[in-house]
């Protein structure tokens, strides 16, 4: 992975960043000539623009109209009339970079984390100082420090360009440039968002210079203001706010459910069919594998181990060809690392030790489908083959029996054989002749055939027993290596870790199954995170029209706002009292939606949504609701309606007692 | 009790860039239990008068003086706070909360100072009968007479017992027996409680009957007290 491509895409995120906040700057300074002028220097050398924002935002301030700055108090200046205070910005970056190097050094030093892992502890360390920071910078500026959060966020995000190398380093598997930015950018938004959420907590509580945690006649005000003037319905307003959050909330859940019932179904294939983690040795001779097998399964966390034998190898029938990964499997421990038991179809496991009872192929018996009686059609190989069956059982006659080899439903139908047929199985590998290797040919006969579910490996995979493999491949007893089911497959890299511990290390080493299916889960969990994000615009159409409506609210109740004011109820009583609406809309259409949302999935499971095997190799529409997804969710599209309410519940708190008394 | 002071109060409004000047250097001083009357020809400045001296109102300069305690160096909690407990409003408009009913309008200026419930309830009642509407209690504004409204509002502003009632040309809107009757009212809360009041109004009947007389207009504030105050106000325009 090339390192400068990611110093370049986290560069261009700060860049990004930069100007929106000069942006933002420049119009709340009422002087957008600073945008242009920004723009100029930014594009003429990016990193001008650390400089540069500075430079631009006292220019602004300075060259202020009369009129607009006897409105904006400049720095310094608490309240709803200051401009940007400095104070704030570096209280806010000073706490979210203490949370962002407490939350890294933790993670790797104390809990001795590395790689993806950390990504998790820094998201959790980027949201507790965001909302910690944006509480002490509106307890500082005592307002919602919007701009400041801006600023905050802009000097973080220089953050990833500086401490590039340690950044890349959460990424194990690596990341494309693009994705890296992406995550970058969510990063910040995460950060911004908490610094706003955290402010309108500080402004909330403490916005009139004292701490007020009351929510008592707030409360009581904006339950009635739900209501339409009547009292007794709730207004129509409302319930078309809350049935759009929660049609947003709901297909949240339905199609999120589905993604997992997709996943959850390939992985259990993808798990039933491999190993959670291989051992393997460097060279050739893993012969000691008993020795490796019983010391690790002493480690704990390991919930079965077997050896194996893999090579590529080509069958052929009568009628085609094919390639395919041979697998050679021990029968005893097999059961206690994959399901291929539980996945054959026809046939059985067991008759790989013992080939001499394979059935004859029904096709070739008579009409009735007895077995024992040998067709005249029947060719010589399997006649041969067939000899210690069709005869008197013979014990000893198992050894010159063909051996037999499982085979995938694709493979089988490909090949056009079925249990009982002769194989030809070629390995590529074979003896040393006089013009370079000699190919290896031995006949199989097809003793079961599996479904695994996923169409890759029941058309590639052959399974014949370890012994024989070793033998067919002139492997002179050594295998490929020991595969392992584990309890929990989240924690392979410790139990890997165990496990090379046990055996001592090098020339060993070990392949987790997140190695073995990189792309294919990395995509699955790409496609995850972006299906969220874009779900979550549903969401976030839904909390514009909440804000939409409480703007609309607090125009019309302009002049109960003046009363209230007249009373006594501080601002951030007024704004108590809308985002009691923002947050009841929210919670209500959240609740509502989980529920049909849920629902729907429940009645999808129960009932069913049939699917074209053949296209989807699966016959129902998998659901799988996860409880913390579901929580996620919910805790999104409240976070959301609340996100969306700030703003004018803030103009509502702003409103000066006099404007709306003025006499109509 | 409560002294308030205005000191060399300015008041101009921004529109489209250029000031209005509304108040020019009005300084006055109310003492504690006093009953005031505001009069002047419209757009004088009675009612940003009125406001500023009730903290609604931000002054351009000058300050606020209430019981030695300059009120706009607060914090923006305190100030409501201190609206919350010691200043009653009356408005020529009542502008009772619509949603609420007459009894709720009552008791709110109780709970926005989060007062405990059942006191401010029964405080609520008690007004309520004493201005007459002890049967009206569940009702909404919109189901009441104006005279009814603007003696509901009367009560909403009584019920945390404030030192100052300011009263914005609270008779206003009614015909003059229903005015009278509110004028009643005020007047005996005066003599009764002490509560100090500052009442706007346009009938100069009214006007005559209060003790102490203010008339806002151009030149500056005419004290009835004082005559010599035109002159301090105006050398403090220039």
């Amino acid at each position: 992975m090339d390192a400068s491509v990611h110093v370049a895409a986290a560069a261009g995120v700060a860049v990004a960043t930069w100007l929106m906040t000069l942006g933002f700057t420049a119009a709340r300074a009422c002087l957008v000539a600073a945008l242009p002028l920004g723009i100029a220097m930014v594009a003429a050398f990016p990193p001008i623009s650390l400089l540069a924002a500075p430079i631009a935002v006292i220019y602004a301030v300075l060259k202020l109209p009369p009129a607009v700055r006897a409105r904006n108090g400049g720095f310094f200046k608490p309240g709803a009339e200051g401009g940007l205070h400095p104070l704030a910005v570096a209280a806010g970056t000073a706490i979210v970079g203490v949370g962002c190097v407490g939350a890294w050094t933790y993670a790797t030093k104390v809990d001795g984390l590395s790689g993806e892992p950390v990504q998790m502890a820094l998201a959790i360390g980027l949201i507790v100082s965001g909302v910690v920071g944006g509480f002490v910078m509106a307890l500082i500026a005592r307002r919602v420090a919007f701009l400041e959060a801006l600023w905050v966020t802009a000097f973080v995000s220089a953050g990833p360009v500086i401490f590039s190398s340690s950044v890349t380093s959460l990424f194990t598997y690596g990341t494309a440039a693009a994705y890296f930015a992406v995550i970058l950018l969510s990063a910040l938004l995460l950060l911004g968002l908490s610094l706003i959420l955290g402010g309108s907590f500080g402004f909330l509580f403490c916005g009139d210079g004292e701490l007020d945690t009351g929510w008592g006649y707030e409360g009581f005000i904006g339950r009635r203001f739900l209501m339409g003037k009547g009292g007794d319905v709730v207004g129509t307003i409302t319930v078309i706010s809350i049935l759009a959050v929660a049609v947003g909330t709901m297909a949240m859940v339905v199609v999120m459910s589905v993604m997992n019932g997709f996943s959850s179904d390939l992985r259990s294939k993808i798990f039933g069919a491999n190993a959670h983690l291989l051992v393997l040795k460097y060279g050739s001779d893993f012969v000691e594998y008993d020795d490796v097998v019983k010391k690790s399964s002493t480690v704990k966390g390991v919930g079965g181990a077997s050896p194996f034998v893999l090579s590529e190898v080509m069958v052929s029938s009568e009628v085609n060809v094919s390639g395919a990964l041979l697998k050679g499997i021990d029968i005893e421990t097999i059961d206690s690392v994959t399901d291929l038991r539980k996945n054959i179809t026809k046939g059985s496991l067991r008759h790989l030790v013992t080939p001499a009872e394979i059935p004859v192929p029904a096709s070739l018996g008579t009409q009735t489908g007895e077995p024992k009686k040998p067709d005249e059609a029947m060719d010589d190989a399997i006649a041969k083959a067939a000899g210690g069956v069709g005869g008197v059982p013979d014990p000893k006659g198992v050894d010159k029996a063909m051996p037999g080899v499982v085979i995938g439903v694709e493979m089988a139908k490909n090949l056009k054989v079925f249990v009982g047929d002769v194989l030809n199985v070629v390995s590529p590998l074979g003896d040393l002749g006089p013009t370079g290797p000699i190919p290896k040919a031995r006949a199989f006969r097809v003793a079961a055939t599996f479904y695994s579910g996923m169409y890759e490996y029941d058309s590639k995979f052959i399974y014949i027993d370890l012994k024989e493999s070793q033998d067919f491949l002139t492997l002179k007893g050594s295998v490929t290596g020991v595969e392992y089911r584990l309890d929990d497959i989240d924690d392979v890299q410790n139990v890997a870790k165990d496990i090379m511990g046990v055996i001592g290390g090098y020339p060993y080493r070990t392949k987790d199954w997140m190695e073995m299916n990189r792309n294919l889960f990395s995509a699955l969990k790409l496609e995850k995170i972006a299906m969220f994000i874009i779900l979550n615009f549903i969401v976030i159409v839904a909390s514009f029209l909440i804000a939409a409506v409480v703007i609309v609210f607090v125009i019309e109740k302009s002049k109960e706002i003046s009363i209230l004011k007249t009373m006594g109820a501080s601002d951030t009583s007024i704004m108590k009292i809308f985002v009691t609406y923002g947050i009841t809309v929210g919670g209500v259409g959240t609740l509502v939606g989980i529920g049909f949302g849920v629902g729907i999935c429940k009645v999808i499971e129960t009932f069913g949504i049939g699917m074209d095997p053949d296209v989807y190799y699966i016959s129902n529409l998998p659901v799988k609701v996860e409880g913390f997804e579901v929580f996620l969710v919910g805790v999104a599209a409240l976070g959301l309606s609340y996100l969306a309410t700030i703003y004018p519940a803030l103009l509502a708190a702003r409103l000066k007692p006099v404007e709306g008394l003025r006499y109509e | 009790m409560m002294k308030i002071e205005a000191r060399n109060l300015t008041k101009h409004y921004w529109l489209s860039g250029h000031a209005i000047e509304v108040l020019r250097g009005v300084s006055v001083t109310i003492q504690p239990g006093e009953l005031v009357s505001l009069t002047g020809p419209s757009g004088a400045g009675k009612s940003t008068l009125l406001h500023v001296l009730g903290t609604l109102d931000t002054p351009t300069g000058g300050s606020v003086v209430m019981d030695g305690v300059d009120v706009w160096k607060q914090t923006p909690g305190a100030i409501a706070r201190f609206r919350n407990e010691r200043i009653g409003f009356v408005f020529q408009f009542h502008h009772l909360l619509p949603e609420f009913t007459a009894l709720e309008n009552v008791t709110m200026p109780g709970r926005v100072g989060r007062r405990p419930a059942a006191e401010v309830d029964k405080r609520a009642r008690e007004l309520l009968a004493e201005v007459g509407l002890a049967g009206r209690l569940d009702h909404r504004p919109g189901e009441l007479s104006g005279g009814e409204q603007q003696r509901v509002a009367l009560a909403r502003a009584l019920v945390n017992d404030p030192k100052v009632l300011l009263a914005d040309e609270p008779t206003g809107n009614l015909d003059e027996k229903t005015g009278q009757g509110i004028h009643e009212i005020i007047e005996r809360l005066n003599r009764d409680r002490g509560i100090t009041a500052i009442i706007v109004t346009h009938n100069p009947r009214l006007a005559e009957r209060m003790p102490r007389r203010l008339h806002l207009d151009r030149d500056g504030l005419r004290d009835s007290q004082q005559t010599s105050n035109v002159v301090d106000t105006a050398a403090n325009v220039s």
